[in-house]
C-alpha cells in the first residue's frame, strides 16, 4: 500500500491532487480538466460523510481519517 | 479529529451523511435510504408500472443500479405479497467485464434468495460482444449492444414468465435520453419514454422505477448499504455524444440544482404528444415492429441472409 505524507493539515482537494500523480486511470475518472476539479458526478465521503456535506473540497483530512472517492461509472 | 456534520434536517436526531443539492436537505444514512424508498414508491404508484401480483423480473447487471433496484423492490414486495421478483441477467460476452459483473450478480440473488437466469448473446444471436465490436461496422459497440440486450432481456424475462420487466435506469439516463433526442432533432422518438412502460405485443412490459433517482443517489445507496456492485467500465462504453451530454448535464446540474428533474419532466411532457403505434411485424423473427426488418435483424446482418 502506498502512503502519502503532508506537511501541515492538508484539504480534501490536497489529497485528491496529491492521490491522482502517476494514476492516470484514477485522474481520468475523477478529474475533469476542462474545468479543472473532480467531476461533479463523484461521490467523496470522508469519515462516512460526503464533503459536500461539510466544508467541501476544502474540508480538512485529519491524521485517522478515511477518505472515500466513489466515481460515478456510467452503467448499471 | 473527525469533521462534524450538521444534524439530519429529517429525523433531527442523527448526524448528517449527505446533502441533497436539489432539494436543501442533509440526511443522515437512514433518512437517506428512506427518502429513496419513498420515491420510488411514489413513482411506482404514479406511473401504475405493477399489478398487486405481476411477476416481475429485474434486468440485473451486477452495477449499482439493478443492484439498487433489486434490493429496494425486494424490500418493496413485502407490501405486494402475492407479486413475485426474479432476476434476468445478459452475458453479452465482454471478457474480464461482464463476467465479474455475473458473478456478482449471482451472490446478490443467492443473499436475497431471488430466482437468476442469464441468457448469451452468442445463444440468442449467435455471437459475443467482443466478436462484433472486433468486426468492420459502422456503428458504435453501444448502438449494438443497446439493441441486442434490451432483446435479450425480453426473451430471458419472457421465458421466466414475468408479466413486467423492471431495468435500473435513473434520473441521469433518463434526462440524457431527452437531451439526446432533442440534440438529434428527434423527439418522436420519446414515444416510448414513459417510465411505466406499455403493453405491446410479444413484449413484457418494460417499467423503470428508478427514474427519479439520480445517478450520484444509486451509487450512495449501494454504498451506504454494503451493496458489492461493479465498478469497472465497460471497455466499450464510449459513445461519444451520449458522454457529451452527460458531462454537459453534470455540469449543469451542480451550478443548478434540479436541471435534471426538469429535462426528465419535460421529457415526459414531450412524450406524451408523441404516441406512435407499433403495429408491424418483422419478417424475419416475428417481433413486434414500427414496419419492416426490426432492429435486431438489421444490425445482426439476419436481414441480408
Amino acid at each position: 500500500m502506498d502512503s502519502l505524507c503532508f506537511t501541515g493539515k492538508p484539504t480534501v482537494k490536497d489529497v485528491i491532487l496529491r492521490l491522482m500523480e502517476g494514476r492516470p486511470a484514477l485522474r481520468s475518472v475523477l478529474w475533469d480538466e476542462a474545468v479543472g476539479s473532480p467531476v461533479p458526478n463523484a461521490l467523496m465521503l470522508l469519515d462516512g460523510v460526503e464533503v459536500n456535506n461539510l466544508e467541501g473540497l476544502g474540508t480538512e483530512v485529519g491524521d485517522s481519517s478515511e477518505l472515500v472517492l466513489l466515481s460515478v461509472v456510467h452503467g448499471g | 479529529m473527525k469533521p462534524l456534520a450538521p444534524v439530519c434536517y429529517r429525523c433531527k436526531a442523527a448526524e448528517s451523511v449527505y446533502y441533497r443539492p436539489y432539494s436543501g436537505e442533509r440526511l443522515c444514512g437512514r433518512c437517506f435510504n428512506e427518502t429513496l424508498m419513498d420515491r420510488v414508491k411514489r413513482t411506482v404508484n404514479r406511473f401504475m408500472m405493477f399489478e398487486h401480483d405481476s411477476r416481475i423480473a429485474v434486468g440485473l447487471s451486477g452495477g449499482k443500479d439493478s443492484l439498487t433496484l433489486l434490493r429496494l423492490l425486494h424490500e418493496l414486495e413485502g407490501d405486494w405479497p402475492s407479486s413475485e421478483l426474479i432476476a434476468v441477467c445478459v452475458d453479452e460476452g465482454v471478457v474480464g467485464y461482464r463476467d465479474e459483473a455475473l458473478r456478482i450478480a449471482e451472490r446478490s440473488c443467492r443473499q436475497l434468495g431471488v430466482e437468476m437466469k442469464t441468457v448469451s448473446f452468442r445463444e440468442l444471436f449467435g455471437e459475443t460482444m467482443d466478436e462484433i465490436a472486433a468486426r468492420d461496422r459502422e456503428l458504435g459497440a453501444c448502438s449494438y449492444c443497446g439493441v441486442l440486450r434490451r432483446r435479450a432481456l425480453n426473451t430471458a424475462a419472457a421465458s421466466m414468465d414475468a408479466d413486467r420487466l423492471a431495468t435500473g435506469h435513473n434520473l441521469d439516463d433518463m434526462a440524457q435520453t431527452v437531451m439526446l433526442n432533442v440534440l438529434r432533432g428527434d423527439i418522436t422518438r420519446l414515444e416510448g419514454f414513459d417510465p411505466g412502460g406499455r403493453e405491446l405485443g410479444g413484449y413484457v412490459r418494460r417499467v423503470k422505477p428508478l427514474c427519479e433517482v439520480p445517478e450520484r443517489e444509486t451509487t450512495l445507496f449501494a454504498y451506504l448499504n454494503g451493496l458489492e456492485f461493479q465498478s469497472v467500465r465497460c471497455p466499450y462504453a464510449e459513445e461519444a455524444m451520449r458522454s457529451d451530454v452527460r458531462r454537459f448535464l453534470n455540469q449543469m446540474e451542480a451550478k443548478r440544482p434540479g436541471t435534471k428533474f426538469i429535462v426528465y419532466h419535460m421529457g415526459l411532457k414531450l412524450a406524451s404528444s408523441c404516441r406512435a403505434e407499433v403495429s408491424g411485424v418483422c419478417p424475419i423473427c416475428g417481433s413486434a415492429t414500427p414496419g419492416g426488418v426490426c432492429r435486431v435483424c438489421e444490425l445482426t446482418g439476419r436481414a441480408e441472409i
